[in-house]
């Protein structure tokens, strides 16, 4: 469609000096669906990093003390740099790039039938800081030192004095790029929720809107309302490391617990922030390819509202054993386990909007369905460390490890994959191989399984969490093949991810050519060209109905865009 | 899942493991119905020539049955788990009795060490009685620890024992077990505290009254000389 | 062809500009109430730093406080001689509101000097710590808000604050290529498609007049900078009986 290409430059209309130099098209662009395809690259490239990170870890793990090819023996120093590097990279540096940024970036004006994001130069801007906070990180393995190695929740006292860790470059650094992140999702937030606000299509209601973009929003709401304290708090962090004081150090009349409450009264909402747009997606495609109506709109939408509401109050879970005073545990042992209800109910109507459709399990609904096959063991598990009682027992071991490896995979990987896949044609105007995308699916979703499902039973054996050296430890003798399995698992499942590399690439540059609406779904995304021109839409879409009527009882047709007008309208004005 | 948990061997680990088992059976139901009725409906509804979706929006009550249905379930089985969990929480972490036994645990990067009261049963006198990395205790008696720590967070985790507690700088924090088992037990350091946070292992010996006594009157003697 | 989007019916209400400020203002509160809130915490866990607190002085920080009020009232006035078009007199509120901040640093520098010499630095203690960073985070945004005030300022010396012709808009000269016309939507006709959103963008780069003020006014800014700037002086009120007056 390289018709489409061209057509893209004559529409964007503002460009009155026929062709943009490269730079304000690829580098400084403010055009939302570029700014996506930034995010994404850089969260893709970050993804690299934190892989090489985890491939040295199971590498040490399974062969303790031996050369790592590629690196050398993983010491403990090195471990815990590694874990914590790879904690902070894959949460921050690939989590929120691809699925808040890039996502929200792609997805939400497309969705509502805006020109663009309604401060442009602010989502430039956004994009620009991050890049900064990445090259702060990047930065903080080459200082004297190292990065941090402090746990991606960086608790002090040991986060907060040099005297703990000998590491003083590598923790400011790190807490300085948190900040820059912090910083450019903060002005992303806004621009979501402006755009959202502001720039919907005519006739697209709240009641209209998609419930990728509701979903979107909602990871940014969580986003913007926990962070705040965390910035608070990152502050009194540095200071403590640079300027001498003592917020967070007893010795000096500070209050370590202080840090954990403020780090985790973000870090819940946060587990939403990357949480929820992988559910978008995954509820944008269920219908299209069930060709079913999503059950229960309405439901869903209050569902995720109510659980972002209980989100904020139920961070404590994760400090049952802090030496906070325990009282407090049955409060938020009840929040923790009432936030399962909303879940529930998103997770049961995406079931049954798998009843009695006619479902094609192409590569989009694949990772869709695999997303939901695997989160729900996330969260069941979850449900062990949600109460207080069998928390004591399973706190800080790899029972906690592969819970939210549970989660956060499926919703970054799973999710992330199932959004690539589905609006790959939109994004770069050409179809995706099928056959390549399923082997991947398949490589993927087999050995990410075989991969963590073992480590729930080397868990409950006792293994604890961020050990550099297993070896030391009597107990783990039994599970010397397992760790060995679990590490050959994770490094095919590392491999396999090649298949992707080469399926992305190849279809950006030789793959069919993508019509407009290839999946024959409804939503506004997909009346505009693929891929989208500077201004997305030729004419000003109007939207006459909800995003998901698929296969209405008296249409010939199984599904209906929500722009297109009213049949009796139609012939009214013909 | 379960299958592995270390041995049991303190009053209360035996109404931890009952509540990770009654989770575990919960859970796994919801666990293997979900996910068969995932597989069955993809195998059922998969498409099919000339069969056309149902149209459905799950906006009324009278769609929305079933899904209620089961969330009532799902809500009223949280909040068994919780009340049951409630029991054994306040037990293990809240109603602390008093202690035949009063250790001192004093955490620092990169070991352990106990302090034991001595004879007159005060802690900083010059009778305490200091024991490094190995706690020595009685079987079948109530422990009482008091858990510091000289520099950052670390956690005291006794896996048989089924008790984990993190220790925080700069405060005194309770903790209490009593154990049913003689032998020697693992003691771990759960929280990442350092470069030496790997090798921050002790052990737990539980001993019949008189060998913990015979210790202890050695243990003093050695450390008078 | 034409090149527009409609907004929706209900979105007219409020600018995107000032939805833009209040979600800014938003996130700042958060920031400001988890460091305030971090601080009452301790704070009542330490009924003896009272005893620092002693040291401040609360006829300083008043005198500071009445500064502050100030100069959200001459923001005001600034804002209230938008509406009369009163170029001349938004320019001098404008700047009284940028010196009176000015004055306010300079107060609390004067403060902050005093602590030094007496040997009180952030690490002194952790009363100490909290008063630093607190008022320090706060003295940023006061920065950040005169620099905003002052740049309005001289957009208002240069006359900038409205368009060349009022009215026309500013899609006017200078066509950008043939077959498109681009339909600025602030002055779209259309009833149903009120308070046109995307202007931004659509104006940002359009031949014509040097005009950096997308399609609407950069009189309007001077609303939005006038919330942030009673937003800070919010937070002032906020941190000085806190501080100062809990000895
Ligand atoms: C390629 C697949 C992955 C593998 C093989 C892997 C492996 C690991 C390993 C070995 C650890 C260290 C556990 C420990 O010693 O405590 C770890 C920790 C962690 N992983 Fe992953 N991981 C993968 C993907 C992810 C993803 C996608 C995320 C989230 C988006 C993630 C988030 C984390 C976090 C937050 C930690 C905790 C770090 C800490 O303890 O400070 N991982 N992972
Ligand atoms: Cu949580
Ligand atoms: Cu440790």
């Amino acid at each position: 469609m390289e018709g489409n290409r061209h057509q893209a430059r004559g529409n964007s209309a503002h460009h009155s000096h026929g062709d943009e130099k490269f730079i304000w098209k690829y580098v400084f662009s403010t055009d939302h669906k570029m700014i996506a395809k930034q995010y994404l690259f850089t969260g893709l490239f970050m993804a690299l990093v934190g892989a090489f990170t985890a491939y040295l870890m199971r590498w040490q793990l399974a062969y303790p003390n031996t050369a790592a090819p590629g690196w050398g023996v993983v010491t403990a120093d090195k471990f815990n740099m590694l874990v914590t590097m790879h904690g902070t990279i894959m949460v921050f540096f690939v989590g929120m790039p691809v699925l808040v940024a890039a996502l929200s970036n792609f997805v939400i004006p497309l969705q509502i039938g805006a020109r663009d994001m309604v401060f442009p130069r602010l989502n430039m801007l956004s994009y620009w800081v991050f890049v900064a906070s990445v090259v702060c990180l990047l930065a903080s393995f080459f200082v004297p030192a190292g990065a941090s190695a402090c746990g991606w929740t960086g608790y002090p006292p040991l986060s907060a004095s040099q005297e703990y860790t000998g590491i003083f470059w590598g923790v400011v650094l790190w807490i300085l790029a948190l900040a820059l992140e912090f910083a450019s999702f903060t002005m992303g937030g806004i621009n979501y929720l402006a755009t959202f606000m502001c720039a919907r299509a005519k006739g697209l209601t709240y009641s209209r809107v998609p419930l990728a973009t509701w979903f979107l929003v909602g990871a940014s709401l969580a986003f913007f309302f926990s962070v705040g304290p965390l910035i608070a708090g990152a502050i009194m962090l540095l200071l403590d490391n640079v300027a001498g004081t003592g917020f967070y150090l007893p010795q000096k009349g500070g209050e370590p617990l202080l840090w954990q409450h403020l780090f985790w009264f973000f870090g819940h909402p946060e587990v939403y922030v990357v949480f929820l747009p992988g559910l978008a997606a995954v509820l944008e495609i269920i219908p299209v390819f069930s060709r079913k109506p999503i059950f229960g709109y309405r439901t869903m939408v209050w569902s995720m509202a109510v659980a972002l509401a209980l989100s904020y109050v139920v961070w404590a879970h994760h400090m049952f054993i802090s030496g906070m005073d325990p009282r407090l545990a049955m409060p938020f042992s009840i929040t923790t386990i009432l936030i399962s209800v909303p879940f529930a109910i998103i997770i049961f109507c995406m079931l049954a909007s798998l009843r009695g459709g006619s479902i094609r399990l192409a590569t989009p609904m694949l990772w869709a369905v695999g997303f939901l096959v695997t989160f729900l063991i996330g969260g069941l598990t979850g449900i062990f460390l949600g109460s207080a009682a069998s928390n004591i027992y399973f706190h800080g071991t790899y029972f906690v490890v592969a819970h939210f490896h549970y989660t956060f995979f499926p919703a970054v990987f799973f999710g992330g994959f199932a959004a690539i896949h589905f609006w790959f044609p939109k994004m770069f105007g050409r179809m995706y191989s099928e056959r390549l995308g399923k082997i991947h699916f398949w490589l993927t979703f087999v050995f990410f399984n075989c991969t963590f499902w073992p480590i729930f039973q080397i868990g409950s054996g006792g293994m604890i969490r961020r050990i550099a050296d297993p070896s030391q430890y009597r107990i783990l003798d039994q599970f010397k093949t397992l760790n060995v399995f679990v590490t050959i698992s994770a490094f095919i499942l590392i491999a396999g991810q090649i298949v992707f590399v080469i399926n992305f690439f190849w279809s950006i540059f030789r793959g069919p050519a993508a019509e407009a609406n290839p999946f024959r779904a409804n939503t506004l995304e997909w009346s505009a060209a693929s891929p989208p021109p500077h201004g997305n839409f030729t004419a000003a879409p109007v939207v006459y109905r909800g995003p998901y009527e698929y296969s209405l009882p008296d249409r010939a047709e199984d599904f209906v865009p929500q722009n297109e007008p009213p049949l009796a309208q139609a012939e009214g004005t013909a | 899942m379960l299958k592995n948990l270390p041995q049991s061997v303190s009053t209360f680990s035996g109404d931890i493991d009952g509540i990770l088992y009654f989770i575990y059976a919960i859970v796994g139901f919801f666990f293997v119905a979900t996910e068969g009725y995932i597989v069955y409906s993809l195998v059922r509804y998969r498409r099919k020539d000339g069969v056309k979706a149902r149209y459905e929006t799950g906006e009324t009550w009278r769609e929305m049955r079933w899904i209620i249905g089961i969330v009532i379930v799902v809500t009223v089985l949280d909040f068994v788990i919780d009340s049951k969990g409630a029991g054994v929480w306040a037990k293990v972490k809240e109603n602390f009795p008093e202690g035949d036994v009063r250790i001192k645990v004093v955490a620092q990067q990169f070991s352990w060490t106990f302090v034991y009261p001595g004879a007159d049963g005060q802690f900083d006198t010059r009778d305490d009685l200091t024991v490094p990395r190995v706690l020595h205790v009685p079987i079948h008696s109530k422990i009482r620890l008091i858990l510091t720590s000289k520099d950052v967070i670390h956690s005291f985790f006794l896996p048989e024992v089924r008790l984990k507690q993190d220790i925080l700088p700069g405060r005194q924090i309770n903790a209490w077990f009593e154990a049913t088992r003689t032998g020697t037990f693992n003691l771990f350091c759960s929280e990442l505290c350092g470069l030496g946070h790997t090798k921050m292992l002790g052990s737990l010996e539980v001993q019949e009254p008189a060998d913990y006594e015979r210790w202890l009157a050695e243990t003093t003697k050695e450390q008078l000389e | 062809m034409i090149v527009q989007t409609a907004a929706v019916e209900n979105s007219g209400e409020i600018s995107t500009g000032k939805l833009g400020i209040w979600w800014l203002i938003g996130s700042e509160i958060m920031i400001f109430g988890g460091a305030i809130g971090s601080f009452i915490l301790l704070r009542l866990a330490h009924p003896d730093w009272a005893d620092n607190a002693g040291h401040l002085s609360v006829p300083i920080g008043s005198l500071n406080t009445l500064v502050l009020l100030t100069s959200s009232y001459t923001m005001v006035k600034a804002f209230e001689n938008v509406k009369k078009r009163d170029r001349k007199k938004i320019c001098r509120f404008l700047l009284a509101t940028a010196l009176m901040g000015l004055v306010f640093l300079g107060i609390k520098s004067f403060e902050y000097h005093g602590k030094f010499s007496h040997g009180i630095y952030p690490n002194t203690n952790l009363f100490w710590a909290f008063y630093f960073t607190l008022t320090g985070l706060h003295a940023l945004h006061v920065i950040a808000g005169i620099t905003a005030i002052l740049i309005l300022w001289t957009f208002g010396l240069r006359d900038r604050l409205w368009p060349p012709a009022p009215g026309t808009g500013t899609a006017s000269p200078g066509s950008p290529g043939p077959g498109i016309d681009i339909i600025d939507i602030s002055n779209f006709s259309d009833p149903s498609i009120r308070g046109g959103i995307i202007r931004p963008n659509v104006n940002m780069s359009i031949p014509g007049p040097r005009w950096s003020g997308g399609g609407r006014p950069i009189a309007d800014r001077i609303e939005l900078v006038g919330l942030y700037w009673h937003f800070v002086d919010v937070v002032w009120i906020f941190l000085f009986p806190l501080l100062y007056l809990t000895a």
